[in-house]
């Protein structure tokens, strides 16, 4: 009971610990989107695309963190 | 399932937030025997289905030149926001063949989101096993496209950007096909994750509510007016999922969209 109790707080304080990257990495892509569509309207709807793209790269992470939680 | 009252409301909400969590597995609704059955989540996956057919049937029937009346104008809407903002914006050249595909996902997917939203039904993309299809689906589909239009050893190919410096090219090749690989479980479980999370959070404030105001009319124990947090706390979190249901339909359907766009253009 309390070794259980045990693995599955660290199972959430890890995943809470690998939510930090992809977090950062999340709002500098937001971060960019902003201010490139911001200096160049006219492009808004491609850095769009492109900001879709890397936000899902930086959140695959956060994901597989996710995933592991259920693994293990 | 009735659950006595301590008095310490804490304490008391551990055993309804396990019955919660376990709700949330598959279960067997209709039992055909040998293991083969209808779970929950089929069951609500065939009344969505219904529901799309309906909705988009009587939308399309009132869609003529103009749209008439506001359901018709709607659905015309949703149907155009997959055209020009996922089809021409994300797909790029070509993208009229895979309208009705994005357009499918993103009605199936928003409709399951917010039907889920009610009270007692269940989202079945809040089931890993069906996020799971649907991006193997997508998945599928946008290798498929890939292949076809650049043939085998040509879309193998161009999963590594052109212009490298020769060297670098297998690394890099490496680092892409991971990244699409991984594009198949990240569809699954972006989609899923934020569905199970927010149906579980939704549940837990719920209960919450229900168990200190429980508390404070037997015990009138003063912790018991945190219950008025709590439910205003349910009420924030339930419009935040509204936005998320829209949210995640979109981001599902522009995410097949880019990976078929990237997929079939010039890398």
């Amino acid at each position: 009971m309390e070794t259980t109790f045990i693995i599955a707080a660290l199972k959430v304080v890890g995943y809470g610990l690998g939510t930090i990257g992809p977090g950062i990495g999340l709002g500098l892509c937001g971060y960019g989107l902003c201010v490139g569509s911001a200096r160049q309207p006219e492009l808004a709807g491609k850095l769009f695309t492109n900001a879709l793209i890397f936000g899902a790269l930086a959140e695959a992470l956060a994901l597989i963190g996710f995933v592991l939680t259920f693994i293990f | 399932m009735a659950f006595e009252l301590t008095g310490d409301p804490l304490a008391d909400i551990a055993g309804p937030i396990e019955e919660l969590s376990e709700s949330f597995n598959s279960t067997f609704v209709v039992d055909f025997g040998g293991g083969i059955g209808l779970t929950q989540y089929t069951v609500w996956m065939f009344v969505i289905t219904l529901v799309v057919l309906a909705v988009v049937l009587i939308g399309v029937r009132k869609v003529q030149v103009s749209p008439k009346g506001k359901f018709a104008g709607l659905i015309d809407w949703g149907y155009d926001a997959v055209c020009r903002n996922m089809g021409e914006g994300a797909v790029g050249h070509g993208y009229k063949k895979h309208i009705p595909f994005l357009a499918t996902l993103f009605f199936f997917i928003l409709i399951s989101n917010i039907i889920g939203l009610i009270p007692g039904a269940k989202t079945p993309t809040g089931s890993l096993s069906v996020t799971w299809a649907l991006a193997l689906i997508a998945f599928v589909y946008f290798n498929f496209y890939g292949i076809k239009a650049k043939g085998g050893w040509g879309y193998i190919k161009s999963i590594a950007p052109s212009g490298l410096p020769k060297p670098m090219v297998p690394i890099i090749w490496f680092f892409e096909f991971f990244s699409l690989v991984i594009r198949l479980l990240t569809l699954a479980v972006r989609l899923y994750g934020n569905m199970f999370a927010g149906h579980m959070i939704l549940g837990i404030f719920a209960i919450m509510t229900q168990f200190f105001l429980l508390d404070l009319i037997q015990f009138a124990n003063p912790i018991g007016a945190a219950s008025i947090a709590w439910v205003l706390f349910l009420f924030v979190m339930y419009a935040l999922e509204c936005l998320v249901a829209f949210l995640q339909a979109y981001v599902f359907t522009i995410l097949s969209a880019v990976y078929v766009g990237l997929a079939q253009g010039e890398h």
